[in-house]
């Protein structure tokens, strides 16, 4: 499954070096816009990587589970792990619910497993949260192919 | 679960003059419906004489494009932040190519120049959204211009 997912997730972020290249692909350096011009639209003018870079998450909603293969696994691990560590000092009396379903149950249960990294539908937004925080950037495909266009198409 | 309310903002997402764009959706978990109880729009249009945005409450099977593919995941936010349940749906905004399969449920037209609408739907009728299933609003403005707002449910 993983080497499958792994060519799958290259082959995406392969489509968006080729739209980085290619002006008002909304995703060139140089996009902005079109009302308010002063405003930059590529991921890497707005304070996350070029889409290029993104991490490529696989969503099986028959299973209802959220897959991420090979480096984008370990990533996703690696940046949990270091909100964990920035957050070792919560104030549990006022976290809030999402903090602490992270500490204490969603992130000590989450491995990588023969390269891939599950997590169930059910804590995704959790999970989500966290990624968005650190701004790692995100794309995203049905993780059983659904025939939907690449970017661009 | 139960009254777990949410909010999935949306900020800026640009439309281009004629194309249809859904701006901001959610896909229900399996088991799981999603009463939607508000939707909310705005523009930033500049120009008076321009044409109304038809803005269109759809329903999706997201038999493609799922939230996530193709479009930009959006975090929901929950109203009651001490909870710890999870929100069980999906969401996401600007898709930059359209989910299928689509079926309209209401239209209405909204000014691009100060036009703005905040549909509250009666407590007895919320709009449903089935699970495993999803909703899109979908807008086609005659002008480039942006958009933001919001969706508010309750899983």
């Amino acid at each position: 499954m993983s080497q499958d997912l792994i060519k799958r997730a290259d082959e995406l972020r392969s489509r968006f070096k080729v739209l980085e290249s290619v002006k008002n692909s909304g995703y060139h350096d140089e996009d902005r816009d079109h009302v308010r011009t002063d405003r930059h639209i590529a991921p890497q003018k707005n304070g996350f990587p070029p889409a290029s870079q993104h991490l490529v998450m696989f969503t099986d909603y028959i299973e209802e589970n959220v897959h991420f293969a090979g480096r984008d696994a370990e990533k996703v691990m690696a940046c949990l792990k270091e909100w964990e560590s920035e957050n070792k000092g919560l104030d549990f009396f006022s976290a809030t619910g999402t903090d602490k379903k992270l500490i204490i149950r969603i992130i000590p249960r989450l491995k990588v497993v023969d390269g891939v990294l599950t997590i169930r539908l059910s804590e995704w937004n959790d999970v989500l949260s966290v990624l968005v925080a650190k701004k790692v950037g995100l794309q995203g495909r049905a993780y059983i192919d659904d025939g939907s266009p690449m970017p661009g198409e | 679960m139960a009254h777990n309310k949410i909010d999935v903002p949306f900020s800026t997402v640009a439309l281009t003059a004629t194309v249809s764009k859904s701006t901001v959706g959610s896909k229900a978990a399996n088991n799981i419906c999603v009463k939607l109880t508000e939707i909310a729009v705005s523009f930033d249009g500049a120009t008076s004489s321009n044409a109304p945005v038809v803005c269109e409450q759809m329903q999706s099977t997201f038999a493609t494009n799922g939230p996530g593919t193709n479009s930009t995941t959006v975090t929901p936010s929950k109203r009651d932040t001490g909870r710890a349940e999870t929100v069980q749906s999906t969401h996401a905004k600007n898709w930059t190519a359209e989910p299928t399969v689509l079926t309209l449920q209401r239209s209405i037209d909204i000014g691009q120049f100060n036009g703005a609408m905040h549909n509250i739907y009666t407590f007895d009728s919320p709009f449903i959204v089935i699970g495993g299933q999803g909703f899109v609003h979908r807008l086609t403005s005659p002008n480039n211009v942006n958009t933001s707002g919001f969706l508010t449910g309750e899983e």
